[in-house]
C-alpha cells in the first residue's frame, strides 16, 4: 500500500530523533514522483520533503524487513535535504522514515551502518 | 548517571536481554561488544545527534529544495513557514 495524495495527518508517537515534542504532521505524496511532505503540526517552522527509500537506494525496504527493523506493510522514506555549493540534493539514509499508513504512524530508525548514509546523493529526478 | 568499573572480558547488562561486554582496550578507545535483540537500536550516540541535526537541516533547506524539484514536481500549495535561518531568495 502507498500513501494516497490527498492530505493527512500522520502520529509519530515518539517524536522525530532528538526532537520528541514533533509528534502530529500533516502528510501528503507530491503527485507522479516519489516524494512526500511532512509538515509539523505542533511546531510551524518544522517540515520537511522526503522519498521513498528505495528510490533513494533501491532495495533498502526488502533489506531492513529481513533484518527484521520494520514490519510488513510498513514503508520506508528518507528524508531530503540541500547541502554545499552548488546545492545538491541528499538523503538521510541513516535515519530513514518508517511509515504505516493503515494506522497513520510512523517513527524514525537509525541505522549504525555504512551503507546507509547521513547525506547520500540523490540522483534527480526523484 | 551510574558508573561501573569493568574489567577486559567482563559485561553488564541492561535490562533482561541486552549485554555489553568489554572486548579490549586500544590505548584511549575501549572496543565493546553488545548482544541486543534485534528490535533495540544499538548504535553511537553522535549518529543519533548527527540524525537530528540532519532533520533540523532538512527543515531549514525546504524551500530551497522545493525550488529545485518544482520544475519537475510541480510543487503546490503554500509554502511552508519560514524559518529563521532561511533564506528564500538565495534559491
Amino acid at each position: 500500500m502507498t500513501p494516497s495524495a490527498s492530505a493527512a495527518e500522520i502520529v509519530f508517537p515518539d517524536g522525530l530523533v532528538g526532537l520528541p515534542e514533533l509528534v502530529r504532521h500533516r502528510f501528503s505524496a507530491v503527485p507522479d514522483s516519489a516524494l512526500y511532505e511532512f509538515a509539523s503540526e505542533d511546531d510551524p517552522t518544522m517540515g520537511f520533503i522526503a522519498a521513498s527509500a528505495d528510490s533513494v537506494k533501491p532495495g533498502t525496504t526488502d533489506l531492513l524487513r529481513r533484518r527484521g527493523l520494520i514490519g510488513e506493510g510498513e514503508w520506508v522514506l528518507a528524508i531530503l535535504a540541500v547541502h554545499g555549493e552548488p546545492p545538491a540534493i541528499t538523503a538521510n539514509l541513516a535515519g530513514p522514515l518508517v511509515v504505516d499508513v493503515d494506522s497513520a504512524t510512523a517513527r524514525q530508525l537509525v541505522l549504525e551502518d555504512p551503507e546507509f548514509p547521513l547525506q547520500a546523493p540523490v540522483a534527480e529526478p526523484v | 548517571m551510574l558508573v561501573l568499573t569493568r574489567r577486559v572480558g567482563q559485561a553488564l547488562r541492561v535490562g533482561h536481554n541486552v549485554e555489553v561486554r568489554v572486548v579490549r582496550i586500544e590505548g584511549d578507545r575501549v572496543v565493546l561488544g553488545i548482544a541486543a535483540p534485534r528490535h533495540v537500536a544499538v548504535v553511537r550516540s553522535e549518529l543519533v545527534e548527527q540524525v537530528s541535526g540532519e532533520v533540523r537541516e532538512a527543515a531549514d533547506t525546504r524551500t530551497k529544495l522545493r525550488v529545485m524539484l518544482k520544475p519537475m514536481h510541480g510543487f503546490e500549495g503554500p509554502e511552508p513557514a519560514s524559518t529563521p535561518t532561511e533564506d528564500p531568495g538565495a534559491a
